[in-house]
C-alpha cells in the first residue's frame, strides 16, 4: 500500500503549530524589498546569492 | 426595555464598514463576510440572508427569503428574549443604537450560542441581525415539539425530485463530469483567448472569498476557532481535504521557501488541467485565484498565487507560487520570462525584489 502524502511540508514543528493566521500574517509582514545600494557590496552579494533551498 | 450590554467579541466591528452602511452593501460583500448577516422588516420577514448563515444553519437562502424569522425559520427566537428585544427595539431603537444580547440557536442538528447585534438601517423599516457563533452543543433533548428551527428538507420536502441535491451540511451542490470544464475552457479559448487567464483568476478569487467562508465555520464547528487561529498544519490539511472532496485533486502546501517568502502548493491530478487535455498553456488560473482569496483571507493581507507548471502542459504536477502581494508582479514577470522551476523561481523573485 503506497504511503499517505503529506499535506503539509518544509514547516518546523513549532511552525505547524502556530496558529496559521499569526504565521501567514508574518509572512507577509516579513518581505521586504532591500535597497542594495544601502548594504555594503559583501553583505549585498550574500543576500544576492545565499544557498539555494532546493538545491540537492 | 432595550438592552444595550456588549457581548465580545462584535460581530459588528469585525464588519470592514460602517455597520449603518450594510443597507447599502451588495450581496457579494454580504457573502463575503465570516459571521451570519440576517435582514428583516419590522413584521420579521426575511428579506436578506448571508452565505455564512446558510451554511451555519445549514439553510438555503432561497427557502427561507420570505418568510417569517420568528415564527417559520427560527421558531427558537419567538418570545420576549429575541423577538420581543426585538419587536422593542423596532419601536423604540434610534438610527445609530445597535441592540446585543446573547442567545442559544437551537438547530435540530446541534445548538449554537451566538452574540446578537442588530441595527436599522437607514430606510426604518428594515433591521439587520448580525450572528457571530461563541459556541457549538449537541442538539438539546427534550424541546417542545416546533422549538427547533426546521431543516432544508423539512422547509422544501421533495426537493430530489425537483432535481436538487444536496451535500452533507445541505448546500446545494451539482455532479458535473469534467466535460463541463473541458466546455468552459474550450469557450474560453473561442471567445475570449488573450483574456481567459484574467477572467478565470479573478473567477477564482470569487471562489476562494467562498472557501475561506467555508473554512470558516468548518473551523467553528470543529475547533470553535477561526480559520486564522487553527494551527496552519491543521488549516492546510482542512483546505486540502476540502478541495480533494469535491474532486479537484489532491492539495500539498510546501513552506520550504518561507525564508525567501514564498512558498510553494502542488495539485495532484487538477480537474481542470486533466479536463483540458494537451495544452501550450498552463490552466489552473481559477485554482491560482482561489488559493490566493484563501490565503489573503488567513493572512489578512494581500496574498497572490500564480501557477508555475501544469499537467496540462506536460508538467509533472501543477504547481503554484505563493508571494505576498508586492512580489506578484516580480511573480508574474517569472512566469512569463519562462522559468517554471521553483527555486529558480524563488531566486528571481528574491533578485527582482532587491532590485526594486
Amino acid at each position: 500500500m503506497a504511503e499517505p502524502v503529506a499535506v503539509v511540508t518544509g514547516l518546523s514543528v513549532s511552525d505547524a503549530e502556530r496558529s496559521a493566521g499569526e504565521f501567514l500574517e508574518a509572512f507577509v509582514e516579513g518581505t521586504e524589498v532591500v535597497d542594495l545600494t544601502s548594504l555594503p557590496a559583501g553583505e549585498a552579494f550574500d543576500l544576492l546569492f545565499d544557498e539555494d533551498p532546493s538545491a540537492p | 426595555m432595550i438592552d444595550l450590554v456588549p457581548p465580545s467579541p462584535s460581530a459588528a466591528t469585525l464588519l470592514p464598514f460602517d455597520p449603518f452602511t450594510i443597507d447599502d452593501r451588495s450581496e457579494a460583500e454580504l457573502d463575503e463576510l465570516p459571521f451570519g448577516v440576517i435582514c428583516l422588516d419590522h413584521e420579521g420577514t426575511i428579506l436578506r440572508y448571508n452565505m455564512a448563515e446558510a451554511r451555519l444553519a445549514r439553510l438555503d437562502r432561497n427557502q427561507v427569503v420570505g418568510r417569517n424569522f420568528f415564527s417559520r425559520v427560527a421558531p427558537c427566537t419567538a418570545g420576549p428574549a429575541f423577538e420581543g428585544r426585538f419587536r422593542d427595539f423596532a419601536r423604540q431603537g434610534g438610527a445609530q443604537d445597535i441592540l446585543r444580547f446573547e442567545y442559544l440557536f437551537d438547530f435540530k442538528f446541534g445548538a449554537q450560542e451566538v452574540g446578537i447585534e442588530i441595527v436599522r438601517a437607514p430606510s426604518g423599516d428594515r433591521f439587520y441581525l448580525f450572528v457571530n457563533r461563541r459556541k457549538f452543543f449537541d442538539a438539546r433533548r427534550d424541546l417542545p415539539e416546533g422549538f427547533a428551527a426546521p431543516l432544508q428538507r423539512e422547509l422544501a420536502p421533495d426537493e430530489g425530485a425537483a432535481g436538487v441535491r444536496r451535500d452533507d451540511v445541505d448546500r446545494r451542490v451539482l455532479e458535473v463530469p469534467w466535460s463541463f470544464l473541458s466546455a468552459l475552457r474550450a469557450t474560453c479559448d473561442q471567445v475570449a483567448p488573450e483574456g481567459w487567464p484574467l477572467f478565470c483568476t479573478a473567477w477564482g478569487t470569487q471562489w476562494g472569498r467562498s472557501v475561506a467562508v467555508d473554512l470558516e465555520t468548518e473551523a467553528l464547528e470543529a475547533y470553535q476557532l477561526s480559520i486564522r487561529e487553527v494551527p496552519l498544519r491543521t488549516a492546510m490539511e482542512m483546505l486540502s481535504r476540502s478541495m480533494a472532496k469535491q474532486g479537484w485533486g489532491a492539495l500539498r502546501v510546501d513552506f520550504s521557501y518561507t525564508a525567501q517568502s514564498a512558498f510553494v502548493a502542488h495539485l495532484d491530478r487538477s480537474a481542470i488541467a486533466e479536463a483540458a487535455a494537451r495544452s501550450n498553456t498552463m490552466r489552473c488560473h481559477m485554482v491560482s485565484g482561489m488559493l490566493g482569496a484563501v490565503f489573503t483571507h488567513i493572512a489578512n493581507r494581500r496574498v497572490a498565487a500564480r501557477e508555475i507548471t501544469c499537467t496540462a502542459r506536460g508538467d509533472a504536477s501543477c504547481t503554484f507560487v505563493v508571494v505576498p502581494d508586492s512580489r506578484r508582479s516580480a511573480l508574474e514577470g517569472a512566469i512569463q520570462a519562462g522559468v517554471s522551476d521553483v527555486g529558480q523561481v524563488v531566486r528571481s523573485l528574491k533578485r527582482e525584489s532587491l532590485r526594486g
